[in-house]
């Protein structure tokens, strides 16, 4: 017998149904944007069918179970609680999303972000939002609505199924989202870390890690991590002459091994996932990705430690610094090559002294052997659109140039009056990080010299926008030519 | 950082479909031909191989884009028959491979004791009731400012 009634449960699905209705048409008529506008004909579908959902399954219970109370109970009250904590988790998560969108005015990279994801796929809805936790991140949600129903299609009539499907047919298959710290929204130097969220799609898309992932568990570490676990101690009854517990005489050396399986293992597709965004990242954008990345840390006042998300600090640094190895900036000449030089030394000290335990060590020892084979596959993937230190030598200085005069980096030769290309994504980028590492006082002799640093420092990423912007812009212009 | 908004929830699912094997079995036991009979044990099926799978997993420790979800399965199946030992055998691949060939008997129409029937039914309530128990829902959250 269950503490609440049966309607009780029915009473809270039909609340929550209207309750979130209602937001949702509060959101829809501020909406501006087709790929919100889309994002919310999904949750609409969702919300009819989970409706259909409750309705059906409980008029399906009243004639199946007739004669069975119990049954009838018991039914009822796993189909109440599978509406409510759908309809839960849409609020806690979709919704919340909706609500942060409809706060915050189109960011100025937007139009390049989306350009991004539309060389991927012209049907990918991209948007950028600012999230108050102190974190970059990335919300890729692939056919979320039928993500959500098909677990209930077995639970509905044909019209409903039908009626689902035909309406899911008619919107994007992606929605793709990043957050970054709404802290630094005016930071174009700061937001190069979204490189590596675009690149969380670009792996999402392509499934890139499928390919990618250690073909097993490092055994020596995995079996130890178990035997650790199976005699580990349980406390001990007070005053008690029983013997001493432990995890195994409680749960079975068979259930401790499967659930660090579990563990270990979705750690390593975590850290995989990691690994592979780092490089494209950095293949993508160049130095300028490492250069925010170690900001983005120190900002971040971030620990050397692993996590269940991600590799340790020290391992990512010195990952990306392999990479800009790779494509041949600690040989070739550029203002930033004798700092890469000397952060590898640093990082690579740095990493040999990382800590690892527990289901972290059975993650770096499985990823460790086989970096070296996804480093190797990545970059042939990369190798259309790596950002090389010789394309950099090219392309970068002139964006230098025009900065440490104060002008808006928009084009490869800022001082030809006629024929000029637009700079690239990351030759601003770059410029911008070279101009702030190594040249900065040029920039910062501009100014009178009672503007503070800070308010200098706003104006240089005010030129960077400028510049990401009008590039943008040109690159639109001619693309209608 | 991958975030993951976890609508529909794993435990929830296997509670829906450990529900309906567990309602379909049921009818089986009264001589009954449910219409969703066929799909239903398919789903077994597919479950209880998922679990077998898992358990392989946990000895050739080899990774794969479904091995997380074979191996939690499999945690989920060894829960269910540490619940009910009594009614099967406790060598847990014994009891999984004899419930999958229960389950493919059932399928494909061939006579089998309403005990067998039984034990599968048992195994999937099992399946239902710690699915249905893993749901965190606090009620309230609590933070004193310093």
């Amino acid at each position: 017998m269950s503490l609440l009634s049966t309607t009780a449960f029915s009473s809270a699905v039909e609340q929550k149904l209207h309750t979130l209705r209602l937001l949702l048409e509060s959101y829809e008529r501020e909406s501006v944007d087709s790929g919100w506008d889309e994002f919310i004909q999904g949750l609409t579908i969702i919300l009819d069918t989970i409706e259909a959902f409750s309705r059906q399954t409980r008029d399906r219970c009243e004639k199946q179970y007739a004669d069975d109370a119990s049954a009838k109970e018991q039914n009822l009250i796993l189909y109440g609680k599978t509406s409510i904590q759908l309809l839960n988790n849409l609020h806690t998560h979709y919704f919340a999303l909706l609500d942060k969108r409809a706060q915050e005015p189109e960011h100025f990279l937007l139009p390049t972000i989306q350009y991004v994801a539309s060389q991927m796929d012209d049907s990918v809805r991209a948007t950028l939002l600012p999230d108050f936790e102190y974190n970059y991140g990335y919300v890729g949600l692939e056919g979320f609505v039928t993500k959500i129903l098909a677990p209930l299609e077995q639970e509905l009539d044909k019209t409903t199924n039908d009626s689902w499907h035909e309406r899911v047919a008619k919107i994007s298959r992606w929605t793709v989202l990043r957050q970054y710290p709404m802290m630094e929204r005016k930071s174009v130097l700061c937001l190069c870390v979204l490189a590596h969220e675009i690149a969380h799609f670009v792996d999402h898309h392509e499934n890139l890690y499928v390919n990618h992932l250690p073909s097993k568990l490092d055994e020596k570490s995995f079996n130890d991590l178990v035997k650790q676990l199976c005699e580990m101690s349980l406390p001990a009854a007070v005053g008690g002459s029983n013997p001493q517990l432990t995890l195994e005489s409680v749960f079975t050396q068979e259930r401790i091994r499967t659930d660090t399986l579990t563990e270990c293992l979705k750690r390593v597709e975590n850290w995989t996932r990691e690994i592979i965004a780092d490089i494209l990242a950095v293949h993508a954008i160049g130095p300028a990705y490492y250069f925010s990345l170690c900001e983005f840390f120190a900002r971040a006042a971030a620990e050397n430690r692993p996590a269940a998300s991600h590799p340790a600090m020290a391992f990512r640094m010195n990952l990306i610094l392999d990479e800009l190895a790779y494509l041949g900036y600690f040989s070739a000449e550029t203002a930033i090559s004798s700092l890469l030089r000397d952060a590898k030394t640093l990082v690579s000290a740095e990493e040999s002294k990382t800590e690892h335990s527990g289901p972290d060590m059975v993650a770096y020892q499985t990823l460790k052997s086989a970096l070296s084979a996804m480093q190797g596959g990545i970059r042939i993937f990369c190798d259309k659109f790596s950002y090389k230190a010789t394309k950099y030598q090219r392309e970068v200085s002139g964006a230098v140039v025009a900065l440490s005069l104060g002008v808006v980096p928009i084009e490869e030769h800022p001082r030809q009056l006629s024929g000029g290309k637009p700079n690239t994504v990351p030759a601003v980028l770059n410029g911008g990080w070279e101009l702030y590492k190594t040249r900065y006082s040029d920039f910062a002799g501009l100014f009178d010299p009672q503007v503070s640093e800070l308010a200098k420092l706003d104006d240089l990423n005010q030129l960077l926008f400028k510049a990401i912007e009008s590039t943008e812009a040109v690159r639109r212009w001619d693309r209608t030519r | 950082m991958i975030r993951s908004p976890e609508i529909f929830p794993r435990s929830l699912r296997y509670a829906l479909l450990a529900n309906r094997v567990v309602a379909v079995l049921s009818q089986l036991k009264k001589n009954q031909l449910p219409p969703d009979r066929a799909t239903t044990l398919n789903e077994a099926i597919v479950f209880l191989n998922d679990t077998l799978e898992g358990r392989e997993l946990s000895k050739s420790l080899e990774v794969s884009e479904r091995a997380v979800q074979q191996a939690a399965a499999y945690g989920e199946a060894i829960r269910a028959i540490s619940l009910n030992v009594s009614a099967g055998n406790s060598d847990v691949d014994q009891e999984l491979r004899g419930l999958a060939s229960i389950a493919k008997h059932l399928q494909q129409n061939e006579v089998v004791e309403a005990n067998e029937i039984a034990r599968l039914e048992s195994f999937f309530a099992n399946v239902r009731e710690i699915s249905l128990t893993q749901r965190n829902s606090i009620p309230e959250k609590v933070q004193y400012g310093m």
